[in-house]
């Protein structure tokens, strides 16, 4: 007999999964589908249809159990197909299907993939998904005179997120959102101390390590007693703002592309330094298809004097994801697969020099493929936030 | 005291860790005024007896048989054990491969004795031997002591100097009682290489996240065979199926003491520098000059390795060409 | 099929080291874990299990701490546990390792005996081959594959170079090495449910165990900590001037081309 947990896991999968109606329109939005022409995860049906039979015939041994951690945990969690089947089927959440088949497989340990397992392991030991000491989280900010909360009270919270602090390419990002606030004359400050929003863990399956950060995270914001917390990236922003209900009279938690939208609005005369380039925009999926935040972004980069902004083949809620998300940031993805490398493609077709992102995944993802296919001579990726400390002159 | 070296051989052939723990022992039997005796075992191996004289080997107990054509655990730790029973040396000396780390734990504990395992250096004071040796992946160094009358000590390869020292090389038939075999070796699979071992290569070449893929590592082989060099690689490049276990430096594989290690698109995790830090001369090549790796390394040059790379292969075969 | 894993708590990997005041190695601010080449043992001894039957017990020499280590390890699959926790241990060597786990074993009833090819914190590699001779059973190290063929066990052990092909009858005592599996992950669900079961704790009297019995063969007699490697040369700027250089600074300073 299955512990109660497992079995209402599985009905839950069940659930979901049985309403399909197999009219397969998902397909068109599916990004592996597209890249990989349907053999590795043969498009979200696939997906809740290799759970649904998976629990129903109970194949979860050996080469099976290998199938079927593959087709779950390939998914990137875009959401295309979940809008997808929103407008045109029968409205399966298809996401929450694969985050739940993942916590399913996740207990009957067949899940996470082996390269996933070092993160899960080191968000519970070190509160960051790379195995980087706590203790350095903060030693990309120069800034002495930032405040740190909660020994300093400020009014915002500047969330910066693991990967933001600990990966050096993206350092530019955080100190120029730093520059950004400052400028604005802002009262911000960072946390001393802070932890991984546990959006990782959630998306690979390890709900309960996921309660565990949002205890931690819900204690720090409210000891450092902010009113509004903006982050850097999307991923935590949608964890703290559609899975933390703990947190949805206290705070306002703000992406930081919309929240600079708004306090830049009518200010386009303090950009004064041209920056000439080409850019386009790559909508990152947990800005775009899970919030709807398109525009504020475009108005930010439209703020840049001498830039111009060019759209993408796909662009907006039909945008191309980068294949980072849903935990795919922590796997190896095989080469013939790799989205960002598409993107980057699509990038140099309506003649970009540069790639901006508002996503601190995206921009990684998008900068190693620049880097794979030699490019890095041709198109740069930078994130808007950069774009606009530079465009002030700070 | 009388020092006793486990001469190491497979197929008549010595590994080079087999020379540093024979040269070990003759400057400890030379410190010591005392003989240095020499433990061989196999099959038709009389032929290695020249080569260990000229190491300092005074006397040889040579063990040889078909029973010992290749090498089981049981039937070495028996010949060992009867050869330590019949000397009584003071300190017994071989290399820490993988046949020293199987036997001599083994026989260390038939005869009560303490084992001193990867030695990195020892200092003879008196009658007193202390040795060094890694700990928490060379985080911290001990100086130990053992307690008992014999004391074993494995060598960490690479790190006890080769001389040429001609011993008396008297050879000396010896016999021991062997037990039937319970685990037994039945096939031995040679992987075909034309590259140095890692452990025992003075040069090392190796590659890591950095070169992006798989296919990265034709040019660091490249670099590596004009330099005669071995190929390693860092936890990310063999974890992502890029190269096999058998060649990831670090602390979950090898550790490497080479005169030379060029580390190619390698960030410098603890768990890496734990497999190389003690390399005599470290180069990094990385496009993030903050990496960790930069910061440890002799010389260290920031830029792209596919760029790199094939203009380090082209100027070593120049001068190399030029030499010839 | 009974097997026994012996495992051992270490450090994380990534731990700094530094000295308390009594000499010693700081372990009080240090994070702990079931040492990886252990995790191995664990991982293919539950494997076995899945697919032969049988229970796994998982033993470990340590202090109160351990008990976490040993969660993981239930959490992970394993049947029961044993912990011996002895103030007396606080030297202990790899040969006092080996008196307690093979007088532990002594009263247990096993077919295979899994070990970990070294624990990340000593590296010494001795415990399981000692184990072995004091069991008087035969050993094989540095096991990557492990099949068990009609009742015996069949191994590949890495060599320099290549590979060994080791069959034994059972019971064996096996040390694994990383490549032999990937490891399961237990979902924190599964840890916190594993520290409500029970696990089994021995001192040495309870083993009829004394400090004579127990005294280990080395002792260590200083902590040296190494000078960090300094930052050194650094070059940038044109590939092909940038490699000369190198290559000079190589064949003429550092004499190693």
């Amino acid at each position: 007999m299955e512990e109660q947990y497992v079995e209402d896991l599985k009905k839950t999968i069940f659930e979901w999964t049985s309403k399909c109606r197999i009219c397969m329109s998902c397909y068109t939005d599916c990004p592996l589908q597209l890249s990989t022409k349907g053999f590795l995860t043969q498009g979200p049906t696939g997906i809740t249809k290799a759970l649904y039979y998976g629990i129903l015939w109970n194949t979860l041994e050996g080469k099976d159990a290998e199938d079927l951690r593959e087709i779950v945990y390939n998914c990137t969690t875009c959401g295309g197909c979940v809008n997808r089947c929103k407008t045109s089927a029968c409205g399966i959440e298809v996401i929450d299907v694969v985050e739940t088949g993942r916590q399913f497989l996740i207990e009957k340990m067949i899940g996470p993939m082996s390269e996933q397992r070092s993160a899960l392991e080191s968000i519970y030991k070190y509160g960051n998904p790379y195995g980087e000491a706590p203790e350095k989280r903060l030693d990309w900010l120069e800034d002495a005179e930032v405040k740190r909360l909660p020994g300093d009270k400020a009014e915002v919270l500047f969330y910066v997120g693991c990967t933001t602090s600990y990966e050096p390419e993206l350092h530019g990002l955080a100190r120029s959102l730093v520059k950004l606030f400052k400028f604005l004359n802002l009262d911000f400050g960072v946390l001393e101390g802070e932890v991984c929003c546990g959006d990782p863990a959630r998306s690979i399956g390890d709900e309960f390590l996921f309660e565990e950060m949002k205890t931690l995270n819900v204690e720090k914001f409210t000891a450092a007693g902010v009113k509004t917390i903006v982050t850097a990236s999307p991923h935590c922003f949608n964890a703290f703002n559609k899975k933390y209900e703990e947190l949805a009279d206290k705070f306002e938690v703000v992406h930081y592309t919309e929240f600079l939208a708004r306090r830049f609005e009518g200010k386009e005369s303090f950009f004064e330094k041209e920056l000439p380039y080409t850019i386009t925009y790559h909508d990152p999926c947990y800005l775009g298809k899970h919030n709807d935040i398109y525009e504020a972004p475009r108005e930010l980069i439209r703020k840049i004097q001498g830039a111009t902004l060019v759209e993408m083949e796909m662009t907006g809620a039909n945008s191309l994801c980068c294949g980072g998300g849903g935990g795919r940031m922590y796997a190896e993805m095989k080469e013939e697969q790799r989205l960002a490398d598409m993107r980057v493609r699509q990038a140099q077709a309506v003649g970009a020099d540069m790639i901006t992102t508002a996503c601190p995944w995206c921009h990684t993802m998008i900068q190693n493929a620049v880097r794979d296919l030699q490019l890095q001579d041709e198109i740069q990726v930078r994130d808007i936030a950069e774009l606009l400390s530079e465009s002030l002159g700070l | 005291m009388t020092v006793l070296a486990f001469a190491e051989q497979r197929n008549g052939k010595m590994p080079k860790a087999a020379y540093e723990a024979l040269s070990q022992g003759r400057r400890i039997a030379d410190s010591m005024e005392d003989n240095l005796y020499v433990c061989l075992v196999g099959n038709n191996v009389s032929g290695l007896a020249e080569e260990i004289a000229a190491c300092g080997g005074d006397e040889i107990l040579m063990c040889d048989s078909e029973v010992f054509s290749s090498y089981q655990t049981e039937t070495y730790a028996a010949v060992l054990t009867a050869a330590i029973r019949e000397l009584e040396p003071g300190i017994v000396l071989m290399g820490y491969t993988s046949m020293g780390k199987d036997i001599a734990p083994r026989v260390a504990e038939r005869i009560g004795a303490g084992l001193i395992s990867d030695c990195t250096d020892m200092e003879v004071k008196g009658n007193e031997i202390y040795f060094i040796r890694p700990m928490y992946a060379g985080k911290v160094f001990t100086r130990v002591r053992v307690r008992t009358p014999v004391k074993i000590c494995t060598l960490r390869p690479n790190n006890f100097r080769v001389d040429k020292k001609q011993g008396k090389g008297e050879l000396r038939k010896f016999t021991a009682e062997v037990p039937e075999v319970r685990a037994k070796v039945t096939k031995i699979k040679v992987q075909e290489s034309k590259r140095p071992e890692l452990t025992e290569a003075e040069i090392i070449v190796s590659g890591g996240r950095g070169l992006g893929k798989a296919e990265g590592f034709r040019i660091v082989e490249e670099v590596a065979d004009t330099l005669g060099a071995a190929v390693g690689a860092s936890r990310a490049a063999v974890d992502a199926g890029w190269r096999p276990q058998q060649h990831q430096v670090g602390q979950t594989g090898k550790v490497v003491t080479p005169n030379l290690y060029v580390a190619c698109g390698i960030s410098g995790a603890v768990q890496h520098l734990a497999g190389m830090g003690s390399s005599r001369c470290i180069v990094a090549i990385n496009k993030d000059p903050d990496a960790n790796i930069m910061k440890m390394a002799d010389i260290s040059i920031e830029g792209d390795l596919y760029k790199i790379l094939p203009e380090l292969e082209n100027q070593i075969r120049e001068f190399k060409g030029r030499e010839t | 099929m009974k097997i026994v894993v012996c495992i051992k708590q270490t450090f994380d990997s990534e731990a700094s080291i530094s000295l308390n005041e009594t000499g010693g190695i700081d372990d009080q601010s240090v994070i702990q874990i079931v040492n990886p080449y252990d995790e191995y043992a664990v991982e293919e001894a539950i494997r076995l299990k899945e697919k032969y039957g049988g229970e796994v017990t998982v033993v470990t020499v340590g202090k109160e701490n351990a008990r976490k280590a040993l969660h993981q390890c239930l959490a992970m699959g394993a049947d029961h546990t044993l912990l011996v926790n002895d103030p007396q241990l606080e030297d202990a060597d790899s040969h006092t390792y080996a008196v307690v786990l093979s007088t532990v074993l002594c009263t247990m009833d096993y077919d295979l005996i899994l070990c970990g090819r070294e624990a990340i914190d000593t590296s010494v590699s001795q415990v399981p081959s000692r184990l072995a001779e004091r069991l008087d059973l035969p050993q094989i190290n540095m096991v990557s594959h492990l099949e068990i063929v009609e009742g015996n066990v069949k191994a590949t052990r890495d060599i320099e170079g290549g590979s060994e092909i080791v069959e034994s009858a059972l019971p064996a005592v096996i040390s694994v090495q990383k490549g032999i599996n990937e490891v399961r992950y237990p979902s924190l669900r599964l840890i916190m449910r594993a520290k409500k079961m029970a696990i089994k704790t021995f001192s040495l009297a309870d083993l009829g165990l004394t400090m004579d019995d127990v005294a280990p063969y080395l002792s260590v007699e200083e902590y040296i900590f190494p000078e960090p490697r300094k930052e050194g040369m650094r070059l940038k700027g044109e590939v092909n001037e940038v490699v000369t250089q190198l290559i000079q600074h190589l064949r003429h300073e550092v004499k190693v081309l």
